[in-house]
């Protein structure tokens, strides 16, 4: 069974290429254009990664982290910032609020790929979760 | 008298000035809202199209010549690492635009060049900066860099910087 990953963004764009990339590795890809969005179809459903962009419209990136992980079927899913911000501040809320790691963009597809792959490794999946 | 109608017409000079500015910083920010709307709907075709592609070339894989497929799969790989740039070029617009807005709001029609608060509508300005090339230039331009030395010292950042970096925590 394939692996559900929630990419929130609010540039549409970014959310058809960060698609591309990983259906074309046989994932399912369920897309939200902000925190807000995103956290609405978290709390009822399991995904095995969120891939988040920090500049976003209603609830940002780091806002919404900070709701995942208070989740408790959130507490181990990898929440990782996918986002043009690199400044040391912006890393340290991000990790403050619970991400898993921070990506600068613009990603290569086969380097998000390889960090997918590297982090799901270590998550124990929805199903082991409680959903 | 006449150095009352002296004050009196610079008065009305500088209040023209600042109409001026005013409509200017507005026709600004029209003009990126038209730009942006325009190119929002073709880099969605593009966006769409390309994801298209890749769906198709999914059904290749294994009919297709295996030479053909790997071509065509960094084709796409390519293209969507170029098309990521689209987005950092809005976010850049977005804020340019917060840029003009923001003083456009401040010198409006009632407003007084006296009362405008300066140091308050630059720091606003530079609040809306989420890239550190965006706040690296306003704090170049607070020192008074000239363009090409702020596009010349922009250009060192760019190379110092890595995008695609991961950091986990």
């Amino acid at each position: 069974m394939s692996k559900r990953i929630l990419a929130v963004d609010d540039s549409a764009s970014m959310r058809h290429m960060v698609g591309v990339t990983l259906r074309g590795a046989g994932y399912e890809v369920v897309e939200a254009a902000d925190g807000a969005e995103a956290l609405e179809y978290a709390r009822l459903h399991a995904v095995d990664l969120v891939l988040v962009d920090v500049n976003m419209p209603r609830m940002d990136g780091i806002t919404l982290v900070a709701h995942l992980r208070t989740l408790p079927s959130y507490h181990l899913t990898p929440l990782l910032l996918l986002t043009t911000e690199s400044s040391p501040q912006s890393k340290l809320q991000g990790k403050q609020a619970g991400a898993t790691g921070w990506m600068v963009k613009p990603f290569h597809p086969e380097q998000l790929l390889a960090t997918l792959e590297r982090v799901l490794c270590g998550s124990a999946g929805p199903a082991a979760k409680g959903h | 008298m006449n150095a009352l109608s002296d004050d009196g017409d610079t008065r009305a000079s500088v209040l023209n000035v600042a109409r001026g500015l005013h409509q200017f910083l507005n026709l600004g920010v029209a003009q990126l809202d038209a730009a942006v709307r325009e190119s929002d709907a073709q880099v969605e075709k593009i966006a769409q199209s390309l994801a298209a592609i890749a769906t198709d070339l999914q059904q290749l894989e294994g009919a297709a010549p295996k030479e053909l497929t790997a071509s065509m799969r960094a084709s796409v790989q390519a293209a969507v690492k170029a098309l990521q740039f689209y987005d950092k070029l809005i976010q850049r617009l977005t804020h340019v635009r917060a840029g003009l807005a923001i003083p456009a709001d401040a010198t409006n029609d009632t407003a007084t060049p006296a009362s405008i608060d300066f140091d308050g509508i630059l720091d606003q300005v530079r609040a809306r900066y989420s890239m550190v090339e965006e706040r690296v230039l306003f704090d170049f331009m607070m020192r008074g860099l000239r363009a090409e030395q702020m596009l010349k010292a922009l250009q060192s950042l760019r190379e110092a910087s890595a995008p695609g970096e991961l950091e986990l925590f």
